[in-house]
This record gives C-alpha cells, sequence and structure tokens, in this order.
C-alpha cells in the first residue's frame, strides 16, 4: 500500500475548512446510504430488477480507474514533499485524466439509460440510482477541476504549498471512499 | 490490496451466491476497503484521534447500516 512518510505530532492533512466540507459531504452520502438500503429492504424484488440494468464491467473499470487515481494523487503529495515540483505536476495530471475517465464512463452508462428512457420517476430504484450517481459524478467533476489546477500550478514558478497539496488529496481521497461503498451497494448488494 | 478487494466485491456480486452471509461478507469488503482509504490515502493514522475517529465513526455506521439491512 502506498504511503507518505509519517510525520511526529498529530497533525491534519491539509486545511481544516476542507476536512469540516469533507465531514459535511460524507454526513449527505451516508444519509443518502441508509435511506436507500431502507427503500431497498421494502422493495426488494425492484431493486434487484433495477440492478440487473447496471452494467458491473463499467463500474469495475470506474472503480480502478478512482483508486489508481488516489494512488497518483499520493505519489504527488510525495513528490511535492521532496520538491521534485513538475514530478508532481506530471501525477496530479495523471489523476485528473483518470478523473476524466471516469466521468465520460459514467455519463455514458448515464446517456445508455436516459435513451431508453429512463428518469427519476422511473421507479423508486432509478430515483435513489441516478441520484446517488449524479451527486456523485458532480463531486468527482470537481476533484478533476481540483486535481488539474494543482497540475498546472505545479508548472508555475511559485508551486502550491503543502496545505493546498494535502487539501486537495483528502478531497479526492474522499471522493474515492464514497465510490467505495456506493458501488456495491448500488450494483452487488 | 484495494484492486484485489475490489475484484473479490465483483466476484461476490456477480457469481450468484445467495444468502445473508454473501451480503455480510460484501460489506465486510466494503469497510476494509474504506478503511485502508482512510488510513493510507487519506492519511488519517497520523491525525489527531477526533478526526479519525470521525470518518471512521461514518464508515462503520455506514457498514452497520446495510448489514443491518441484510440481516433483517
Amino acid at each position: 500500500m502506498l504511503s507518505i512518510p509519517s510525520r511526529s505530532q498529530p497533525q491534519l492533512p491539509g486545511d481544516l475548512a476542507v476536512w469540516v466540507l469533507i465531514l459535511a459531504e460524507l454526513l449527505v452520502f451516508g444519509v443518502f446510504f441508509l435511506a436507500y438500503v431502507a427503500a431497498f429492504h421494502g422493495h426488494v424484488a425492484l431493486f434487484r430488477a433495477g440492478q440487473a440494468t447496471l452494467s458491473i464491467p463499467a463500474a469495475t473499470f470506474n472503480t480502478l480507474a478512482l483508486i489508481t487515481a488516489s494512488a497518483l494523487v499520493v505519489q504527488a503529495i510525495v513528490a511535492l514533499q521532496a520538491g521534485h515540483t513538475r514530478k508532481a505536476g506530471w501525477w496530479f495530471a495523471g489523476a485528473a485524466v483518470l478523473g476524466l475517465l471516469f466521468l465520460l464512463n459514467k455519463w455514458l452508462e448515464l446517456h445508455h439509460h436516459m435513451q431508453a428512457g429512463i428518469s427519476l420517476s422511473t421507479s423508486l430504484f432509478y430515483m435513489f440510482y441516478l441520484g446517488l450517481v449524479f451527486f456523485h459524478f458532480m463531486h468527482v467533476l470537481a476533484g478533476v477541476l481540483i486535481l488539474a489546477w494543482m497540475s498546472r500550478r505545479c508548472f508555475q514558478p511559485r508551486p502550491p504549498g503543502m496545505n493546498a497539496a494535502w487539501s486537495a488529496g483528502a478531497y479526492w481521497h474522499m471522493v474515492d471512499l464514497v465510490w467505495v461503498v456506493l458501488f456495491p451497494l448500488v450494483y452487488l448488494l | 490490496m484495494l484492486v484485489v478487494l475490489t475484484f473479490l466485491n465483483v466476484l461476490l456480486g456477480t457469481r450468484g451466491y445467495a444468502g445473508s452471509w454473501v451480503q455480510l461478507l460484501t460489506v465486510l469488503l466494503i469497510w476494509a476497503k474504506g478503511s485502508l482509504i482512510i488510513e493510507f490515502f487519506m492519511h488519517l493514522h497520523t491525525a489527531p484521534a477526533f478526526w479519525r475517529g470521525m470518518v471512521h465513526g461514518w464508515l462503520a455506521v455506514v457498514c452497520a447500516g446495510i448489514a443491518g439491512v441484510a440481516v433483517w
């Protein structure tokens, strides 16, 4: 497992405000997840039928893309700590590209559902599925923009500070953490 | 490790295995993957106990909720 060299004193990696935002986001996703399992329990047949229409290979690819992107972000922070700013820029760029691949793949999946006439009002399952997936999609989009901005700054004369790098990384890993729960919950259980 | 756990998740979810134990195993894999992300990617193993506890607590509550419905 990739890891960043530890610091001696317990210290929050990144800006306090970003961690407050992360906790708030996790809370919202947590409520969504628990509402989903409660609805699933009441409508097992409906949810199973809905799950059967989803593409597990596409979602598996997306999981691997997000996990790999997270590993690249860790490499970027390690490079930045070592003073290799251009190298860090390339790692951030690689992570952003993988994030873009996730978005493209997810957009194709959503487009396929829309072409089939599926919407939020089609059934309770699709209301949860489309709501959860689109909400997460918007977070990945924000994460990709942050990573692209970090990458760009690494190639400029004044590179980003470690606090900005930790904060950007923490946000991206939050997006990854949410997907790691969302994927098995909606596609596999 | 995360990639291996992901493929285990997919294997359990697509091979037609049924029963509460499969769902509990799936939840266990979710918890394991989430814990690895929190500790090593988010780097919370060096963070103050409050923040580490909050994020781990979130994961525990979500996993417990899913497991509860699976067993019910």
